[in-house]
């Protein structure tokens, strides 16, 4: 590419500021994609994975005693038409006991992806600005103007496609954090009222005395649900969390689509230089740039607007990049642009889902906090109200399903798909018009 | 007697006990992991936005599950004592009827 450099040499006005003024444009630009990288030093705050590392402890942890308390009733044989759901339950646990562990060393190469990705492209951009500073100082009459663009076409199209890359490592973690998601808890079928009950043919001898009706208490109260769910506080303040990543979201995006347009300039000159060729490129460009160069940046932007014009080429080079879309399987192929005016809806329509969810997926009403603390083992006699209540319930609802797992389940999925797109679509979008400008440069 | 009723109160005291404590430790680590799942991670940009959301909804599914197998041991604790209270219920009835009967023999 650098081979362009120098060709309109006889026709273009030396003019230091011109060389400056594209600089600065592109680096603001540049600097807009860079600040899609994130801003993490590489590794999550020291409270997360603290609260992960106890979290996964606790977990394991948890395990023993349960399993030792299973063994107690089985080696005596007491009550054994509980254990199986006992069983049940201590494999649940089980299956979830690395899910913290697996959490954490999900964050953490995220952040690491994420922070390289980003000292990256600061040295692409610090890269850029010494070979800029260099040609500003040469002397070469004319030529700088359009090896600074060349320059900057380079420096965007090496940043876009570090991103690219980024983007994808980071979307394969995402898979991998998916794929711990939908687990739930079973809540076994045969443990419920009727087996319950068994223990009931002990009627007793001389009538119906006390004892036999304790498990008919106990059945009477089948209708409460032990379906556990987060409390309305935890819910809340999940809703909150999510809103501030949405809101972050939308600030990013924001920032992106004003950011693409300040790179849609730069390169589309970039383009009209590269595409048309030395000869008749020439006095474009060099009326671009020149003009550039007497111009506040307002109105640079307006000069090399016009350059985009005047080259036919640009245009078409340009539309090609909505094929590219198509190799971004994972992020669902928004049709919109990267412009920030879809996801504002998007994220939108998304967050406010999330607190609804709780409730509608599951029809169990979730009251899970009684059933813990009412335990009163002395009472032998019909303690109708909550304490049994929760035990029964499982059963009633209907065989041994798999809790459909609380309420963050389908919020989440919707607002990840609904929330991405844009911004993949847009840096996609951005990357291919790097591609492409970088094969127009070969030519 | 075909139909034995076995019931060893240490034992359901036994895995009462056990229950509660693994239903506490269910509970911490749900908390904990709720906790995590509250981590900012706008840090990680938009580029990590995808990423974030997803981890945010596997770590809260994963405070939810705990936290319910927790609770759903916790119950059985409960239940199996109860069980084993009924029963010995039963059982100190049916004696109590027995030697009156016997009395009036």
């Amino acid at each position: 590419m650098r081979s362009i450099s120098g060709a309109p040499a006889d026709a273009a006005p030396t003019d230091l500021s011109a060389v400056d003024s594209v600089t600065s444009i592109a680096v603001t630009a540049l600097d807009e994609v860079l600040a899609t990288l994130g801003t993490s030093n590489g590794a999550p705050s020291a409270e997360t994975l603290a609260a992960l590392a106890a979290s996964s402890s606790a977990t394991t942890v948890a395990e023993s005693p349960h399993k030792i308390g299973i063994h107690a009733l089985e080696s005596t044989g007491t009550v054994p038409v509980a254990v199986p759901a006992l069983r049940i339950a201590q494999s649940d646990l089980g299956t979830l006991s690395d899910r913290s562990t697996t959490g954490a060393q999900l964050l953490t190469a995220a952040y690491i992806t994420q922070a390289n990705a980003k000292a990256k492209g600061q040295q692409i951009i610090d890269d850029f600005k010494t070979q800029a500073a260099a040609l500003s100082k040469t002397d070469d009459n004319g030529g700088r103007d359009v090896a600074i663009t060349q320059l900057a076409t380079q420096a965007m199209t090496d940043l876009l496609a570090l991103v690219k890359t980024a983007q994808a490592d980071l979307t394969d973690l995402t898979g991998q954090a998916v794929a711990k998601t939908d687990t739930g808890v079973t809540i076994p079928a045969n443990f419920g009222p009727a087996n319950y009950n068994t223990a009931d043919t002990s009627t007793g001898i001389g009538g119906s005395g006390t004892p036999g009706t304790v498990p008919t208490g106990t059945n009477g109260t089948t209708n409460t649900t032990p379906q556990v769910t987060v409390s309305p506080q935890e819910a809340a303040r999940q809703y909150m969390e999510k809103a501030a990543i949405t809101a972050g979201l939308k600030v990013f995006d924001a920032g992106l689509g004003a950011g693409v347009k300040v790179v849609e300039k730069v390169l589309d000159a970039g383009v009209s230089v590269i595409t048309k060729g030395i000869d008749e490129t020439k006095t474009v460009a060099t009326k671009a740039i020149e003009t550039v160069g007497k111009s506040a940046n307002t109105q640079v932007q307006a000069a090399l607007g016009n350059g985009t014009t005047n080259a036919a080429p640009a245009p078409e080079n340009r539309a090609p990049a909505a094929e590219p879309k198509i190799d971004k399987p994972a992020t669902a192929p928004a049709p919109s642009p990267a412009q920030p005016a879809p996801a504002a809806p998007n994220t939108g329509g998304s967050s406010p889902a999330a607190p609804a969810a709780p409730q509608g997926g599951d029809s169990k009403p979730a009251e899970p906090a009684k059933p813990a603390e009412p335990a009163k083992p002395a009472e032998t006699v019909k303690p109708t109200p909550s304490p049994q209540a929760p035990v029964v319930s499982p059963v009633p609802q209907g065989g041994a399903a798999t809790a459909p797992v609380p309420s963050p389940q389908a919020p989440h999925k919707p607002s990840t798909d609904q929330a991405e797109p844009p911004a993949a679509a847009s840096v996609a979008e951005l990357i291919m018009d790097g591609d492409e400008l970088d094969m127009d440069g070969e030519q | 007697m075909t139909d034995t009723v076995k019931l060893d109160p240490a034992a359901i005291d036994s895995y009462r006990l056990a229950a509660t404590e693994t239903a506490g430790h269910c509970e911490n680590a749900a908390a904990n992991a709720l906790a995590a799942a509250g981590a900012p991670l706008a840090d990680l940009g938009l580029i990590g936005a995808e990423f974030a959301q997803a981890w945010v909804a596997m770590m809260t599914s994963h405070a939810a599950d705990v936290s319910a197998i927790g609770q759903l041991v916790g119950t059985y604790g409960e239940v199996v004592t109860t069980h084993g209270a009924a029963l010995m219920g039963a059982d100190e009835h049916n004696a109590a009827n027995l030697r009156a009967a016997a009395e009036n023999i």
